[in-house]
């Protein structure tokens, strides 16, 4: 018990700090991250520049702070829009069955053949670089992984007695899936969506390392980590430091699903041979 | 069981030509004309008609797109506009590469996760439980760019011991696939431990400890035998997991494996392998799924027998 306590303070603590960081970047970091001094090329870790300067002399600190914002960003948008979308069709899918659900699960199933990041990949082939655009690329994937889990929870939902009950009393079909079939499936859905947070961070980050999310100068941490990745000899915590903090930020919103599917499904906790 | 077996190819066949189908679209939807492309600043009314032509581009869609699937089928898969290879060739040439960093993931993934996975599962609720399960978040939320530049660093740069870069010996292939297999055996291990303890909160198991069997025996005999069944799918789906994380790990490698051709193609725009290599992947997943379905039916007598 005491393990995972600390563990989801940290988390919770780890989230605080980021949402501060992308709401009063001006007050925490000392400078806004353009300012450049060369002098202070790939300096160590000091007292002035927490975690060290980087190829440009930029502190590496304030590069961070400034980018939690997009970081931010990056994990809710993607995961939200995913997830409204994802939602209504799994739904849609699952509780109006038969010809439908089959066309819709055929195009899932062949979206889902592709593997997330070389669709992502394919889709910035076309589209071009850019935040906003590796941004979109990811929430295709979001998008099935959300209809999939949604449809199964609907199609248990399905045969409880709610859906009955209501159709007696005439409900009728859009009635039924969102006063009656959405509520009830909310709370896994909660769940899933604190998981798929860090998976858009990591995929837009991963995209970005790559040099096809977010251009320079912008302070995304997958930029920085690409841009600091041909001083490794030198300056290694320029490259670590962004990468340490995408991690972190992981790991928090893991701890935290993590937590919320033990109280909400307690099954895998107290099973004891 | 053969009825399955039908049934699931029946569904094979449709998505294999959907993903043709989408592949195609994105092919099309790629910015600039291939005639723009090849005319450059010699692009006339007249020239742009006539390479139209014998290009195939002014015909219908569909038409556009058996030829295509035409090309497809007898291995042309087009050509690289960098290299000046066939797509085929490339593809080819670096599978090789994939599959071994793929198939030592899986193995890595395979004995350190599930290994885990049992170790958590039997002492569940236990601090070794909570420790390992600890473990695994921490794995699981590692970015694998970050693990791999520092494995880089620390192996390669300061103490030398195996290269950070290239393929050829077992050295090269040691820090890529513990790169991959950091996240995935994380991911393993949670899986096992979630199929294992849901076995064991089945009736068979409550009736086998009331019969008065240790702890041991239960786990080993019953829970294991059938928590394990699953492990297959998981096994593939690691597998699958191992060939999407290749693209970034075989980059920061520069491991010649065709995710390595994909992240490079698309960072200088060479469409036509961009696609091949979609294409390529996508038919793969698509026949590894259908074989795990297939041999999953094959090692669980009750679907087997779900039809009649």
């Amino acid at each position: 018990m005491a393990k995972k306590d600390f563990s989801l303070i940290f988390a919770l603590a780890i989230l605080l700090m980021v949402i501060i960081f992308s709401i009063f970047p001006q007050y925490i970091a000392s400078e806004y991250f353009t300012h450049v001094d060369l002098s202070k090329r790939l300096s160590t870790p000091s007292l002035e520049n927490i975690f060290g300067c980087d190829f440009l002399g930029r502190d590496i600190f304030s590069l961070i702070v400034w980018g939690s914002r997009i970081a931010l960003l990056i994990c809710i948008v993607p995961t939200f829009i995913g997830a409204a979308l994802g939602v209504s069709i799994g739904i849609l899918s699952g509780y109006v069955g038969g010809k439908t659900d089959d066309v819709i699960q055929r195009m899932v199933e062949i979206i889902v053949s592709f593997p997330g990041l070389l669709l992502s990949l394919t889709i910035i082939n076309i589209l071009g670089p850019g935040l906003w655009n590796a941004m979109w690329s990811v929430t295709i994937w979001r998008v099935t992984g959300f209809i999939r889990i949604t449809r199964s929870l609907t199609l248990t939902m399905k045969e409880t007695g709610y859906v009955e009950w209501a159709k007696a009393l005439g409900a009728g079909r859009a009635h039924v899936m969102f006063r009656h079939i959405l509520p009830n499936i909310l709370t896994p859905i909660i769940v899933q969506l604190t998981f798929s947070m860090p998976g858009t961070l990591l995929s837009v980050a991963s995209l970005s390392f790559l040099g096809l999310g977010a251009n320079p100068p912008s302070p995304d941490w997958g930029v920085l980590m690409q841009q600091s990745r041909k001083y490794l000899v030198y300056a290694p915590w320029a490259a670590f430091t962004p990468g340490i903090f995408i991690f972190l930020i992981s790991f928090a919103f893991n701890t935290i699903g993590e937590t919320f599917r033990d109280i909400v499904d307690p099954r895998a906790k107290y099973v004891r041979i | 069981m053969w009825k399955y077996i039908i049934k699931r190819l029946g569904y094979f066949i449709p998505t294999l030509f959907g993903i043709t189908i989408l592949v195609f679209t994105l092919s099309r939807l790629v910015p600039g004309s291939p005639v723009e492309t090849i005319l450059g600043q010699h692009a006339t009314a007249e020239l742009e008609a006539l390479f139209e032509a014998q290009l195939g581009l002014d015909k219908p869609i569909y038409v556009q797109y058996i030829i295509w699937l035409k090309n497809i089928l007898s291995g042309d898969l087009g050509q690289s506009l960098i290299s000046n290879r066939k797509v085929s060739y490339l593809i080819f040439h670096r599978f090789q590469y994939t599959v071994r960093l793929a198939l030592c993931t899986t193995a890595v993934n395979a004995v350190v996760g599930i290994s885990l996975g049992i170790i958590s599962a039997w002492k569940a609720g236990t601090k070794i439980d909570k420790t390992l399960r600890l473990i695994s978040i921490f794995g699981w939320s590692m970015p694998s760019f970050l693990v791999g530049i520092v494995f880089i660093y620390i192996f390669a740069l300061k103490l030398r011991l195996l290269p950070a870069m290239g393929a050829g010996s077992i050295a090269h292939i040691i820090l890529p696939t513990l790169t991959i297999a950091a996240g995935g055996s994380s991911y393993l291990s949670r899986l096992t431990r979630g199929s294992l303890i849901e076995i064991a909160g089945q009736d068979f198991v409550k009736t086998a400890k009331a019969k008065g069997l240790t702890k041991s025996k239960i786990m080993i005999s019953h829970v294991m035998k059938n928590g394990l069944l699953p492990i297959v799918t998981v096994i593939a789906s690691s597998f699958r997991w191992a060939l999407g994380g290749s693209f970034i790990v075989e980059t920061i490698f520069a491991y010649p494996g065709i995710g390595y051709l994909a992240t490079q193609s698309v960072t200088h725009r060479d469409y036509a392998v961009v696609i091949g290599t979609v294409l390529f992947f996508a038919i793969l997943t698509c026949v590894t799924n259908l074989i795990v379905d297939i041999l999953y039916v094959y090692l669980d007598p009750r679907v087997r027998y779900e039809g009649r």
